[in-house]
């Protein structure tokens, strides 16, 4: 079911519920892991400092995600709830993918590759929920 | 060129080859402080960038229709477009986690994205 027509309101809700995977998945990365958040040696941020993080970057890059989501909607391989988690996908590889790259070649191989994996999952959240959300124009 | 992979490579290793360049420049002038191995950098640099040349120039190739302008332009919005996507994105990370100067870092990649876009817009025609 697909019912909004607006490309920024569908990526801010897939946004949000995408953040709260990455928000999850930071503590387990962060606490239970025992890995660097930032891939740099500064000190983890705390709990709530990363629920304020997750949330309010994935808020805002879901909005532009959405955005461009309608803008690219005809070009992006797939139908329907596929074509969006292919999206995901695709905005996965470009923004975290490559990131994570450069990181494992500055020796954090370990945190980039379960990052890459915690990510992977929070761009599928994301991809899901957008293609359930947006309607795109005939 | 209508090989996306050909023509995200060779755009790939040159872009690179512009950004080492500033980047280790800018290093021996003072401008850039790192901890990491020079070496280890250069080299990282390198492979990341021909690597993702590729990637995004299979990605230019399926979106080729819908990205706006035509020729250098069009390769010119897709650099900006990554620009966007890759290095903001990794900037405001880094900027509400409150270390500037490693989001700092990420801002030189203008040079390398948009040195990129140029080469693959004049490059690949579908």
């Amino acid at each position: 079911m697909r019912i909004m027509k607006s490309s920024i309101i569908s990526g801010l809700i897939a946004g949000f519920f995408a953040s709260i995977v990455g928000f999850v998945t930071s503590v387990i990365h962060v606490t239970n892991l025992g890995l660097t958040y930032a891939f740099t040696p500064v000190p983890n941020p705390s709990i709530t400092d990363l629920a304020r993080i997750e949330l309010s970057l994935g808020i805002i890059w879901g909005m532009i995600w959405g955005i461009l989501y309608s803008k690219f909607h005809k070009s992006i391989p797939g139908k329907g709830i596929s074509k969006s988690i292919n999206f995901g996908l695709i905005i996965w590889l470009i923004s975290w993918g490559r990131a994570l790259l450069f990181w494992s070649g500055y020796g954090f191989v370990f945190e980039s590759i379960v990052a890459g994996f915690f990510r992977i999952l929070q761009m599928i959240v994301f991809g899901l929920i957008l293609g359930y959300l947006y309607k795109p124009k005939k | 060129m209508k090989n996306p992979i050909l023509a995200g490579f060779v755009a790939g290793i040159l872009s690179a080859v512009t950004g080492t360049t500033i980047m280790v420049t800018s290093y021996y002038l003072g401008y850039i402080e790192t901890d990491l191995p020079t070496n280890s950098v250069i080299v990282t640099h390198m492979m990341v960038n021909t690597i993702y040349g590729i990637i995004f120039g299979v990605i230019y190739s399926k979106l080729y229709n819908t990205i706006p302008g035509k020729g250098l332009w069009k390769g010119l919005v897709y650099g900006l477009l990554l620009f966007l996507l890759s290095n903001i994105f990794a900037i405001s990370y880094y900027t509400v986690s409150l270390n500037y100067p490693a989001g700092a870092g990420w801002v030189g990649g203008i040079y390398v994205l948009l040195v990129y876009g140029l080469i693959l817009g004049a490059l690949y025609k579908k």
